[in-house]
């Protein structure tokens, strides 16, 4: 016999079941571990879903995702020309430094923008399809990490030239971009059902997001700022410490202890948020965005 | 295991969520007070209970606005309910929403056919296996490999029911939207649903044409505000629900049951 409001899933292929709504917080976190669990085994759906997404966006044009690449190479080189020379520095050393700088940005803003439009953007799926609510914040996790990818092409040519120093620090680098996924994976967890139920919630992280840019050091170096209060605000800003961790082995900087450290606490408070907040409102959420 | 569909007490409450309710800040303001106002709620379904066995083709009838499309959310699993069970033996497959719910409306029809199999648990390899099965019963020609935004709202339906009906179902349900294809599909799509119940499937229909329920439907059950009415073979089912609003004694005294 099934508990009091629950969906049966034994049937269905990769489907977790929802708990009741007067389910123990045990249960329902354990709904929602299975979600999860189901939402990554089905990891082909997802990363075929995303492909698909992206072609279709670019569908009528020539170049593509490329354009993207195009996109931010343009802006980078105009960056850095300006505030290579308003901080006066090397043009050499500071083009790379402002491009993996952006690209890593990019990749960190775009992350929390999809992960707060993830669940009130597939409402229209949700309605017609049964999928794990997980596999709905992977899909837009992984459109956000092919975007990457194709940004990364830049590095790749800064690499071949010689702009930046091939060394072993480099691979320090991966791991860190794993992180970021898992971070933007557990943030669209917490972040995706705020904004389902909250809808000015959305707005207010573009405005945080467009704000965060120059919070971040992406054009400037923390070198270049005096200590201060205004100082302290970087501080207070993760992505500082994530872009720092993903950046400085990738155009051959000293790595901060600080910013792996700071990569680790922001870590550990999204897959704690994400799944607190994912478990108490799954049950929910099919309502808000219908 | 034959198909089955189980539902105990099954009640589906939507959260009528206003300006005033999505605003954080005054629901932060609220808690720190002490005093929560209670959300307006609508009730859509209300205390249902039913078991449909194998091989059931159920007419499901009622005003609009009766919970009609609830229930089928329920069942499907799209929506869980917020009191009661909901048991579902056998896969279940659900055409709901409108014409083009679900379907990438960039993306051609050929690809639309792969993305909406890959949701469902298809593999991407599976489905392109089936995809000339599914093109020729849609009947959509050549107009397959033209994006979707490009097509009808019928068309868009004939495509999604050829996708849901090749994926083997054994529990099917289909909103009223079935209603919107041609004569000549509506025809083949009838053959292809007889053919689904014979092989001891589960039919629930939704619909507003006693045409298209007498075809398809022997059984059927009337909806009215959430609750089950009757339920019953259809033809009666049918007659109790248009007498229901011809004369306003009759709903009244149901109602009062």
């Amino acid at each position: 016999m099934t508990e009091a409001g629950t969906v049966d899933g034994a049937s269905g292929r990769g489907w977790a079941g929802y708990a009741p709504l007067d389910a123990t917080a045990g249960q329902q976190l354990g709904a929602a571990w299975r979600d999860i669990v189901e939402g990554l085994r089905c990891w082909r759906s997802w990363t075929y879903l995303a492909l698909e997404t992206i072609k279709n966006q670019y569908r009528r044009t020539v170049l593509g995702p490329w354009w993207l690449t195009i996109q931010t190479a343009f802006y980078v080189v105009g960056l850095a020309i300006i505030f290579g020379n308003i901080l006066n520095t090397d043009l050499k050393a500071f083009l790379p430094y402002v491009a993996v700088g952006f690209i890593g940005f990019n990749l960190l803003s775009g992350l929390s923008r999809a992960a707060s439009t993830t669940f009130v953007g597939a409402s229209d799926r949700m309605r017609s399809t049964r999928q794990p609510l997980s596999s709905y914040v992977l899909r837009d996790a992984a459109i956000e990490f092919i975007l990457f990818g194709h940004n990364m092409l830049i590095y790749l040519i800064f690499l071949v030239t010689g702009l930046v120093p091939v060394h072993l620090k480099i691979l320090v680098a991966i791991p860190v971009i794993a992180l970021i996924g898992v971070n933007g994976f557990f943030s669209g967890l917490w972040l995706g059902p705020t904004v389902a139920r909250f809808r000015d919630v959305g707005p207010l992280v573009l405005s945080v997001l467009q704000v965060l840019v120059f919070f971040t050091p992406i054009f400037y170096r923390l070198s270049n700022l005096g200590a201060g209060r205004r100082r302290d605000l970087l501080d207070w800003n993760p992505f500082t410490y994530m872009l720092g961790a993903f950046r400085n082995p990738l155009v051959g900087a000293p790595l901060r202890l600080t910013d792996y450290l700071g990569v680790a606490v922001v870590t550990l408070i999204n897959v704690a948020l994400g799944l607190f907040v994912f478990s108490r409102t799954r049950s929910r959420l099919p309502y808000w965005v219908a | 295991m034959a198909p089955e569909i189980r539902l105990q007490g099954v009640e589906a409450e939507y959260e009528l969520l206003t300006v005033r309710d999505y605003n954080l800040k005054r629901q932060f303001m609220e808690v720190l007070r002490r005093r929560t106002e209670p959300v307006q709620v609508i009730r859509a379904l209300n205390g249902i209970d039913l078991t449909v066995p194998a091989g059931s083709r159920i007419g499901l009838v009622g005003a609009n606005g009766a919970g009609k499309s609830t229930l089928l959310s329920v069942m499907a699993g799209l929506l869980p309910p917020t009191k009661g069970s909901v048991k579902v033996t056998g896969r279940v497959l659900a055409l709901l929403g409108g014409a083009g719910a679900g379907l990438d409306q960039e993306a051609t029809g050929r690809d639309n056919i792969v993305s909406m199999g890959v949701q469902l648990g298809e593999s991407p390899v599976q489905m392109r296996r089936a995809i000339d099965d599914v093109i020729e019963f849609s009947g959509l020609g050549s107009r397959i490999d033209h994006p979707v935004y490009s097509y009808s709202s019928g068309m868009q339906t004939r495509l999604r029911f050829s996708v849901l009906t090749s994926l083997r179902p054994d529990v099917l349900l289909l909103d009223e939207g079935i209603a919107m294809a041609d004569a000549e599909f509506a025809e083949r799509a009838g053959e292809r649903l007889q053919q689904f119940v014979n092989a001891a499937g589960i039919l629930v229909l939704a619909s507003h044409g006693d045409a298209l329920l007498t075809q398809q439907c022997n059984s059927g059950i009337w909806l009215d505000r959430g609750t089950i009415m009757r339920t019953g073979d259809l033809a009666s089912v049918l007659a109790d629900y248009h007498a229901s609003y011809h004369s306003p004694k009759a709903i009244s005294a149901v109602s009062d049951v």
